[in-house]
C-alpha cells in the first residue's frame, strides 16, 4: 500500500516528502505505522455536497497500537484553491472533544473516518468552480500522519 | 448567565503537605569489625578465578579492564576543582606510580573512551589506594543477596573512596549489611554503609493511584464507538452528593462514557483495565440525556443539547476517593506543562467553587496528557457546536491555553494566591471537555461549576 501510494502520488505536487518516508520506511525493514489515504470524487459539481473519507488502514504484518483523538475521531482536511492558497480547513474554529482513544489496528484492518465540504471557503462563501486540492492529517498522539493530495475538479 | 448560586468565596484553612527529603552520605560507617575474615570464618580472600571473573557494566567495567592493564589501579574520578584523581594501590616495598607515569599508562591502555577525557584535564593527581577496581567489583560480585536485607537501597563501586558503597533506609539497620559482608567474606573495611532516603519512581498522571486525586488517567471502554478500543480522559475533581450520602463520586466529562449523554454504567479503570475488572476504580452514575434543557436548545431540529459535558461516576470503594484534591505537578506552562507528580507538593488542595469564571481571569487545568496548563479566560458562556457532532454544548467557556487528547474531564480551577489565598488552595470552577484553535491558537473549552450542578445536582467538593 506505501508503494502505491508512493507511485499514486509521484506526479502529484507535495508528494516528495510521503514518498521519502514510505521509502525510508520500507529500507528500516517494514512498514511500522499505518497508510492513509483521502478518498473523494475526482469531480462534482458546482453546489455538491463533497463527500470525504480518511482511509486509515494497517497494511503491514504486525498490529500498530495508536492513539487517535476526538468523538467522533478528529481530522482535518485542507482545501488548496486553483491559486494555490488555502480556502479551507476543517477544523479551524472547529470544538474538538478532547479524548484520546487507544486503538490496534491489527494486519489487513483499517477504519474509515468520514467528513464533508460544503463548497465553501473559511469565511463561508461559495467557491468559484476550477481545480482544487484535499489533503487530509491525522492527529495521533504527539505527532500526526498526512495523506498524499488528492485532486477534485468542480465543474460548472 | 445564569446565576444559581453565588458563593463566590475562599475558605483557607491551611493544609500542611508533608516534604520529602532526599538525605544522602550523612552518615558514612566503614568501622571495620572483622579485618581479615567474616564472622562466620567465610575467607575474605579472593581467588584468582575471582578476580579473572570480575567485570561490571558500563564505568565499572572499563575501570576493571584498566586495572588488568595498569596494575594497581583503582578507579577515578574528577574532583570539584576539576583535576582527575586516579587511585592506585601499590604493593608493599614498591615505589608509587608518578602522576606523569600515570597519566602515560592511561593513554596507552584507555582508549578513546579515556583518551578524550584527559587531553585537557592532564596532570592527574594519583591518591594511594587499598583494592584495585579488580578487587573491588569480585568483593561487590559476591553480595549477590545484599538486596534481600531489608532496607538495602543501592550498591555502588564508589571510586572516589576506593571503596563498595552501601546505602541503607534511615530506619535500616547496619548490623543486618555488616552480618551480610561477613556470610560472604567481604571485608567491612571494604564497604562504606550510609543512609538514603528510599527512592520511588517518579510518579506521574497517567500512573496507578490511591486513592485518586482530580488529574490522574482513567481508561474506559466504548463499544457503542468501537468495540475493540479502549479510551482516556482525566479524572475532574471528586465529589460527594448530599442525596446519596453512602456514596463516594468523581466527575469528568460526559463524552468520556459509552455514549454521551444516558448512564450505560461505564466502566472507569486506573491505570488500565487488567482482566476483566483489575483496577477497576468507578462506574457511571448520573449523565443526563442530551435534548432540550430548560427549552434553551433553539438551534432547530436534529440538535441536542446540555448545559454541561459532565457526569459523576461512582466509586467501587470508598477509600479510593481522595476528597477535596487535585495532583500537583513539577511545573506549569501555557500551552503545555508537565504530567510528572511533584514529589515535594503532590496535591492542590480544593479551598472553594466559584460558580462561573470572569473573563481574564487565569484558568487552570491539570490533565493526563498535557499537564497542568493555564491562560486567561477569553469567551464566557458561549453556546458551541461540536465537531462531528449534532451536540451544541450552552453556556460554555474558552480558556487560551492548551489541551490535548485524554485532558476531556480535567477539574478547571483558579489559584487561590490569585484572590490572597493560600499557595497550595484552589477554587473548582469547571471541567475541561474539549479544545480547539482560534485565530491559530490553541484553546480549551470548560463547563462552569454551576452549568455542571444544574444538572447532577448539588455536589460536595472539598
Amino acid at each position: 500500500m506505501c508503494v502505491v501510494q508512493t507511485l499514486r502520488a509521484g506526479l502529484r505536487r507535495g508528494a516528495l516528502v510521503p514518498a521519502v518516508f514510505c521509502l525510508l520506511l520500507l529500507g528500516a525493514g517494514g512498514v511500522t505505522q499505518p497508510t492513509i489515504e483521502l478518498l473523494t470524487p475526482p469531480e462534482v459539481h458546482v453546489g455538491d455536497t463533497v463527500e470525504i473519507v480518511l482511509r486509515l488502514r494497517n497494511d503491514g504484518p504486525k498490529p500498530i497500537d495508536l492513539e487517535l483523538t476526538g468523538r467522533p475521531v478528529a481530522f482535518d482536511v485542507i482545501v488548496t484553491g486553483p491559486d494555490g492558497k488555502e480556502v479551507w480547513r476543517r477544523l479551524e474554529g472547529a470544538a474538538v472533544a478532547s479524548i484520546l482513544m487507544l486503538l490496534t489496528l491489527q494486519p489487513d484492518e483499517g477504519r474509515d473516518y468520514t467528513a464533508q465540504w460544503a463548497q465553501v471557503d473559511r469565511a463561508g462563501r461559495a467557491v468559484a468552480p476550477g481545480q482544487y486540492v484535499l489533503q487530509g492529517i491525522l492527529p495521533m498522539g504527539r505527532r500526526r500522519m498526512t495523506t498524499a493530495p488528492r485532486d477534485l475538479l468542480i465543474q460548472p | 448567565m445564569r446565576a444559581q448560586f453565588v458563593r463566590r468565596r475562599l475558605m483557607l484553612p491551611l493544609a500542611a503537605v508533608a516534604a520529602s527529603v532526599f538525605a544522602f552520605g550523612c552518615a558514612d560507617s566503614n568501622t571495620p569489625t572483622t579485618p581479615e575474615a567474616g564472622m562466620s570464618g567465610v575467607s575474605t580472600k579472593l581467588s584468582d578465578a575471582e578476580l579473572k571473573a570480575a567485570t561490571g557494566r558500563g564505568i565499572d567495567a572499563e575501570f576493571a579492564r584498566l586495572s588488568r592493564q595498569i596494575p594497581g589501579f583503582g578507579g577515578m574520578y574528577y574532583d570539584r576543582t576539576g583535576k582527575l584523581n586516579v587511585h592506585v594501590k601499590t604493593p608493599a616495598g614498591a615505589t608509587p606510580l608518578r602522576s606523569a607515569d600515570m597519566l602515560g599508562a592511561l593513554r596507552t591502555a584507555g582508549g578513546t573512551k579515556v583518551e578524550r577525557r584527559l587531553a585537557k584535564n592532564a596532570p592527574v593527581v594519583t591518591k594511594a589506594a587499598k583494592y584495585d577496581f579488580t578487587e573491588l567489583q569480585a568483593y561487590r560480585a559476591r553480595l549477590t543477596r545484599i538486596f534481600g536485607v531489608k532496607g538495602v537501597v543501592l550498591i555502588d563501586t564508589d571510586e572516589e573512596v576506593n571503596r563498595l558503597r552501601i546505602a541503607i533506609t534511615p530506619n535500616a539497620r547496619e548490623q543486618d549489611v555488616v552480618r551480610e559482608l561477613a556470610r560472604v567474606g567481604v571485608p567491612r573495611e571494604a564497604v562504606v554503609i550510609s543512609r538514603i532516603s528510599p527512592i520511588e519512581r517518579i510518579k506521574t498522571l497517567q500512573d496507578r493511584q490511591r486513592p485518586l486525586p482530580g488529574g490522574f488517567q482513567l481508561v474506559f471502554p466504548a463499544p457503542s464507538i468501537d468495540p475493540t478500543a479502549l479510551f482516556v480522559c482525566t479524572l475532574g475533581f471528586n465529589a460527594n452528593r448530599p442525596q446519596n450520602p453512602n456514596k463516594r463520586f468523581f466527575v469528568t466529562a460526559s463524552h468520556c462514557s459509552d455514549r454521551q449523554g444516558g448512564n450505560q454504567h461505564t466502566p472507569y479503570f486506573n491505570p488500565f483495565p487488567v482482566g476483566a475488572n483489575g483496577n477497576r476504580v468507578a462506574t457511571e452514575f448520573r449523565d443526563p440525556a442530551y435534548g432540550n434543557p430548560g427549552g434553551q436548545c433553539l438551534f432547530g431540529p436534529g440538535i441536542r443539547c446540555r448545559f454541561s459535558d459532565a457526569l459523576l461516576a461512582e466509586y467501587t470503594d470508598h477509600d479510593f476517593q481522595q476528597l477535596g484534591k487535585i495532583a500537583r505537578t513539577t511545573f506549569a506552562r501555557q500551552r503545555i506543562g508537565s504530567i510528572l507528580v511533584d514529589p515535594n507538593h503532590p496535591r492542590w488542595n480544593v479551598l472553594a467553587e466559584f460558580e462561573f469564571p470572569f473573563l481574564g481571569e487565569t484558568a487552570h487545568k491539570v490533565g493526563r496528557t498535557s499537564g497542568h496548563t493555564f491562560g486567561p479566560v477569553i469567551l464566557t458562556c458561549v453556546d458551541v457546536g461540536v465537531s462531528g457532532t449534532n451536540i451544541v454544548q450552552i453556556c460554555q467557556d474558552f480558556v487560551l491555553s492548551g489541551a490535548q487528547g485524554g485532558d476531556s474531564g480535567s477539574g478547571v480551577f483558579e489559584l487561590a494566591s490569585d484572590f490572597g489565598g493560600p499557595p497550595n488552595g484552589v477554587a473548582l470552577v469547571g471541567i475541561l471537555w474539549g479544545g480547539g484553535t482560534l485565530g491559530g491558537a490553541p484553546v480549551w473549552i470548560f463547563s462552569s461549576m454551576e452549568q455542571i450542578e444544574l444538572e447532577l445536582g448539588a455536589l460536595t467538593t472539598f
